[in-house]
């Protein structure tokens, strides 16, 4: 059981913000009303992303230094449950879109960071599957998923700053404003970020162990 | 009379900021009814109930997982 | 160092200039597609549709060009070069190679651009320099999608599924940059912008020259 304690954790978080998320208090304002609670669960999914594409990155720096079969496979199961993550934050930030900004797709800088991050990620599991040798694989995969996670971060990082965003604390700020989440808010936002970025990893250590187990029965 | 025309002047003048106010002191609309009749409730055990489920799922998983892993040391 | 970068550089010179059919023929592409764009529009376009159309036909006259870099040497001159330079030096010369490339179709695109869809250019030295900046940073991160793709097999559709995704943040800023060159441009205003992008152009530089190592080796 003690190798099991954050499972446990991140289970715990999730219920925390399923029930906090719902019954807390949270600040009363125009046009988002009652949807404000969506970013306990829509902007946590994000969040989550940036987390494990982070894990993903380190992953592949070892393996190009290492040459370690194992450490391309972390790479490359955390980067996918960054695109699951990243495809539930799409989807539900386009209908939380549609009833606060009127539509389900807007020219936004976060936005489109969000999608060229699922872009990128894309054309990151295409080259995969077009190169059969593993160990080439793994390296042209590292090397790529480098550069991609530092122009994500470009994307990401920088250009809301140049531009306007309908997302709060814009105007110099990539991240949230003082003003945007009281406190109470962030009791929750926080921890359901763990909670829900745990449950990420989770899934991609199942994942992991999957395909340890079809290796060894392939040998 | 005259102070009364002043006064209802003076009224006629702030008029067309009174809907402004009214906004202002207008609170957003919230979910305060669904908090009133106790449904809020309901949402809250249905979203556990799923998340319950996808959990009890994982485990599951895991723990076949773990099976194999055992019977093929 | 620096003479074998130029020696890489003057011999892909060479090599494109001794088949002058493939670098014709990329000029004609961008002729194409801009009198493509000149007939779809009735060659009345705004200043907005010219700086995006003109940001488009470059991007991909810039990708069609890139990705040849590596496959006229796809065997046996790849080993010939791998074993004469260290990886950092071929990477650097290919990209300075590609960058002369992709600059001079700038301008031949520039010069149609201004001949069929009219001169919309209102600073010209400032456009000029989006122009360089565009070039350069195209230009590492096409060179390195480029020997990626070259490495990962013959799939047709590789390089620009890799490359363009990488180029989103430069086209974005460029194109917001050049449209005030377009109408009105204020140097104090744009220097942020600017920063930004020779920003982004030194970071694909610095990266492609410290991944391709990683790349390369077999």
């Amino acid at each position: 059981m003690k190798q099991h304690w954050w499972k446990v954790l991140g289970v715990v978080l999730v219920f925390y913000t399923i029930i906090w998320g719902f019954l807390g208090e949270v600040p009363a304002r125009f046009i988002l009303n009652e949807s404000i609670r969506a970013t306990y669960f829509h902007v946590t999914m994000w969040f989550s992303m940036i987390i494990l594409m982070t894990a993903s990155l380190v992953f592949s720096i070892q393996y190009l230094s290492k040459g370690n079969r194992l450490a391309d496979l972390k790479a490359k199961e955390t980067a996918s449950t960054g695109v699951l993550f990243s495809i539930i934050g799409l989807v539900t930030g386009s209908l939380w879109a549609r009833f606060t900004w009127g539509a389900f797709w807007v020219n936004d800088a976060k936005l489109n960071g969000t999608a060229i991050t699922l872009l990128i990620y894309a054309a990151y599991f295409v080259l995969r599957g077009s190169v059969d040798d593993p160990q080439k694989k793994g390296r042209l995969a590292g090397v790529y998923n480098i550069f991609a996670y530092v122009m994500m971060l470009v994307f990401i990082g920088i250009l809301p700053r140049m531009t306007d965003s309908l997302h709060p604390g814009n105007g110099g700020n990539p991240a949230f404003g003082q003003y945007d989440m009281d406190s109470q808010m962030r009791m929750v936002f926080y921890p359901a970020v763990i909670g829900f970025a745990l449950i990420g990893v989770w899934i991609t250590t199942l994942r992991i162990r999957m395909q340890k187990l079809i290796w060894k029965k392939e040998n | 009379m005259q102070q009364l025309q002043k006064l209802s002047f003076t009224l006629f003048a702030f008029l067309p900021g009174i809907p402004l106010l009214a906004q202002m002191r207008e609170k957003p609309e919230m979910a305060d009814l669904m908090r009133s009749n106790g449904k809020i409730y309901v949402v809250v055990a249905i979203a556990a109930l799923v998340f319950l489920g996808i959990v009890l799922y994982l485990i599951n998983l895991d723990r076949r997982l773990r099976k194999l892993e055992k019977d093929d040391k | 160092m620096f003479t074998q970068v130029y020696h890489i550089f003057s011999l892909s010179m060479r090599l494109e200039w001794r088949k002058k059919q493939s670098f014709i023929a990329l000029f004609l592409y961008t002729l194409t597609t801009t009198y493509l764009s000149f007939l779809v529009f009735n060659g009345d376009v705004s200043k907005e549709t010219w700086n995006a159309v003109f940001w488009i036909v470059m991007l991909f006259a810039a990708v069609q060009a890139a990705f040849r870099s590596f496959e006229n040497e796809a065997s046996r001159r790849f080993l010939l070069y791998y074993g004469l330079v260290k990886p950092q030096v071929l990477v650097l010369g290919k990209t300075l190679y590609n960058f002369i490339y992709l600059l001079s179709i700038g301008l031949f695109t520039t010069l149609i651009f201004t001949f069929l869809l009219g001169n919309e250019i209102h600073n010209l030295g400032a456009f000029m320099l989006l122009l360089f900046i565009a070039s350069a940073g195209f230009s590492a991160i096409l060179t390195f999608t480029a020997a990626l793709a070259a490495k990962a097999g013959d799939n047709p559709a590789l390089p620009a599924i890799l490359s363009i995704p990488l180029l989103y943040p430069q086209v974005l800023t460029l194109s917001r940059t050049s449209i005030r060159a377009l109408t009105g441009f204020s140097w104090e205003f744009n220097a942020p912008y600017l920063l930004v992008l020779l920003m982004m152009a030194g970071i694909s530089i610095a990266l492609s020259y410290l991944l391709f190592a990683y790349l390369w080796r077999d």
